[in-house]
């Protein structure tokens, strides 16, 4: 629907959702185009996809030995536990409410759509998941291409079913005693599922009759959905956490999102409230500010500490001089990581409500950068100079820090 | 309330209502607006008003009673305490979804929209989004699409809150041209006031329940209230 107020064709309730689903594509692109700049496709998507394709093209010549001690037959119960966490579809928005609700013709099928959405991304997901294991499948557990055919098809269906079903009935529920009969609907339904994989999986006929069981099963709960209105409000909280998934996912590595397991009454890193910096200018403050509510911040904190690991071991299982060359590249994810929690921030609204000058926020992002960033910098250094050997673990880091340094301090004078 | 069962726009007779099977948040709430009727629903917090609210809407889990719309169109217009909008959507594509989900004819449409955009001054903001609006041209845009679907009851939730008193009396107005039509209107407040000075009828709500309802006479027989007790006097004796 344009914004002209000329001749327009009037909305019908397939053209709303293919509205609603393009605009749910818009947002994720948007999303995902804010977090996946160049710097990380070129130092974690690319080398990923370069390295595990080069991988998987050898496995495909010979199976590693490590896959036959990985249980494949345990495959069910992930994709089970995937069918209970990942929502059913409706394309129904809050502002429904307004005129829509009252209209069950057109939020049925809206949420007819939003069945159909979800079974083809499914039924796409189920097939990348069994068309990259197929290996594994065929070659360990001995399956052929038309037992998992069907495997793929019957996991289709029941995970319809499963998502129907809990919206319908097991969704929302308060209470112990209706939370433990929810889980044994929800273990029943992974009965359904598991059970005849597990039993029928090297007969694909009798597969293909435990398909004309589950079949008549998803038609009634499908029409059991389509004729009650009592699910509008679980809808349109799935369908608003279904569209926030992507930035909140992208989001929880910056944001603080979860209460802390213990609170504390004074904090446990700077409790005077000392200063960081003799320099009280406002750069320096705000980068005190920021440093102390990163260290403070606990979840950041920890995984900023976890990259640093992960990645100094991710260096040193490389050849000497490659992790020379890979050092940057972590300095360089780790400034964009950094610059993205600034961002967060500054837009706090505390902060917010002060009229930073332009300089003085430049001066205190580059400040606070360059104190958070150096012990990574130092970490990544010395793993770096051990795989070359004798005084390298010295004059390396050394070196790395002063050419660290001074690109701050040129970041600092071009701030003042 | 002595009432003519034809003449009403909406009739409500919940038994029990909650968000569970069994667990009832209000009981027995009866109700009746009838057309031209303003009807101000009023009650503490946590009395069971949303709770009413959201049944009456369909919204409620576990419902056990009768929701019958009444009226020419038998439609409700709901106009919630905080504005839902559509986000994505201009001032016109509101009111060209609202008519299309109602099945009016494009001519029809765009002849009636554009008349009430005029006649409401809203003609420079057509192409706006309104999610960008203040909360009272908001509330503003929601009376245009009921003006423009002619439904038979308004049922609005709070309308007073975080509007200013101009906002107030547009709100007002705009909402009295509705009840002069013939629409009837179930109002859920705080402001008693405001309630006591333009409502027809109140239903006192407080446990999950009606504890008292009818005019401002009757009101104050059921609280045992003096006959010159104001309707913040008669709620103060029954909550």
């Amino acid at each position: 629907m344009a914004g002209a107020g000329g001749r327009q064709e009037m909305l019908t309730p397939d053209r709303l959702s293919l509205l609603r689903l393009r605009r749910y594509y818009a947002e994720q692109y948007k999303v995902w185009k804010q977090a996946l700049d160049w710097t990380v496709c070129l130092y974690l998507i690319v080398p990923a996809l370069v390295i595990g394709g080069g991988l998987y093209i050898e496995w495909l010549d010979q199976l590693p030995a490590w896959s036959l001690q990985v249980p494949w037959t345990m495959l069910p119960v992930l994709l089970f536990l995937y069918m209970l966490l990942s929502p059913l579809r409706a394309f129904v928005e809050e502002a429904d409410k307004l005129f829509l609700l009252q209209r069950p013709g057109w939020i049925n099928r809206l949420r007819g759509w939003g069945m159909v959405y979800t079974a083809l991304t499914d039924a796409i997901l189920y097939a990348l998941v069994l068309g990259l294991l197929f290996p594994f499948l065929t070659g360990v557990l001995e399956l052929s291409a038309a037992s998992l055919l069907w495997c793929w098809l019957y996991t289709v269906l029941v995970s319809l079913l499963v998502k129907v079903a809990q919206r319908q009935w097991l969704e929302g529920r308060r209470g112990w005693r209706s939370k433990l009969a929810v889980l044994m609907v929800q273990a029943l339904l992974g009965a359904i599922y598991a059970v005849p994989l597990a039993v029928l999986a090297y007969q694909p006929m009798w597969q293909a009759g435990a398909l004309l069981v589950v079949v008549p099963l998803l038609v009634a709960v499908v029409r059991s959905r389509l004729r009650s209105r009592g699910s509008f409000e679980l809808d349109m909280l799935a369908e608003r956490s279904a569209r926030l998934f992507s930035t909140s996912l992208l989001m929880s590595q910056v944001v603080e999102n979860r209460q802390p397991l213990i609170k504390m009454k004074r904090p446990l890193f700077f409790p005077r409230s000392g200063r960081l910096f003799k320099s009280q200018d406002g750069g320096a403050v705000l980068a005190e500010l920021r440093i102390k509510a990163f260290i403070r911040s606990g979840d950041k904190l920890w995984t900023w500490v976890g990259f640093i690991s992960l990645s100094s071991l991710a260096l040193l299982a490389l050849p000497p001089l490659l992790r020379c060359l890979v050092v940057p590249g972590f300095i360089l994810l780790g400034m964009y990581w950094q610059s993205l929690h600034w961002k967060v921030w500054t837009e706090e609204p505390l902060l917010k409500q002060f009229k930073w000058e332009e300089r003085t926020l430049r001066r205190g992002r580059a400040l606070s950068r360059f104190w958070m960033i150096a012990p990574a910098t130092l970490v990544w250094s010395i793993v770096a100079g051990m795989g070359l050997g004798g005084a390298a673990v010295v004059w390396l880091p050394a070196i790395v820090l002063l050419i660290w340094y001074s690109s701050n301090r040129t970041a600092l004078k071009r701030a003042d | 309330m002595d009432r003519t069962r034809h003449n009403n726009v909406l009739t409500v007779n919940l038994r029990e209502a909650g968000y569970e099977q069994g667990k009832a948040v209000i009981r027995n709430v009866q109700l009746q607006v009838q057309s031209g009727e303003l009807i101000g629903l009023i009650g503490p917090n946590g009395a069971g008003k949303s709770t009413t609210i959201k049944s009456i809407l369909g919204l409620m889990p576990y419902l056990q009673g009768e929701i019958e719309l009444g009226g020419a169109n038998r439609r409700y217009a709901y106009v919630p305490e905080q504005p839902v909008l559509y986000e994505h959507f201009t001032l016109w594509e509101h009111l060209r979804l609202a008519a299309s989900a109602y099945g009016i004819r494009e001519e029809q449409f765009e002849e009636r929209a554009l008349e009430l955009l005029e006649r409401f001054r809203l003609s420079g903001e057509r192409h706006h989004y309104p999610v960008k609006f203040s909360k009272g041209m908001q509330q503003k845009l929601m009376l245009i699409i009921g003006f423009l679907l002619e439904p038979d009851v308004y049922i609005v939730d709070e309308p007073f809150v975080g509007l200013d008193p101009r906002a107030t009396g547009d709100f007002l107005e705009l909402l009295e041209a509705e009840r002069v039509r013939g629409a009837g209107v179930l109002m859920c407040t705080h402001v008693l006031d405001t309630a006591e000075r333009i409502c027809q009828g109140f239903i006192l709500i407080n446990d999950g329940t009606v504890v008292a309802q009818g005019g401002l006479d009757e009101v104050r027989v059921q609280a045992g209230s003096s006959s010159d007790a104001s309707l913040f006097e008669c709620f103060r004796r029954l909550t």
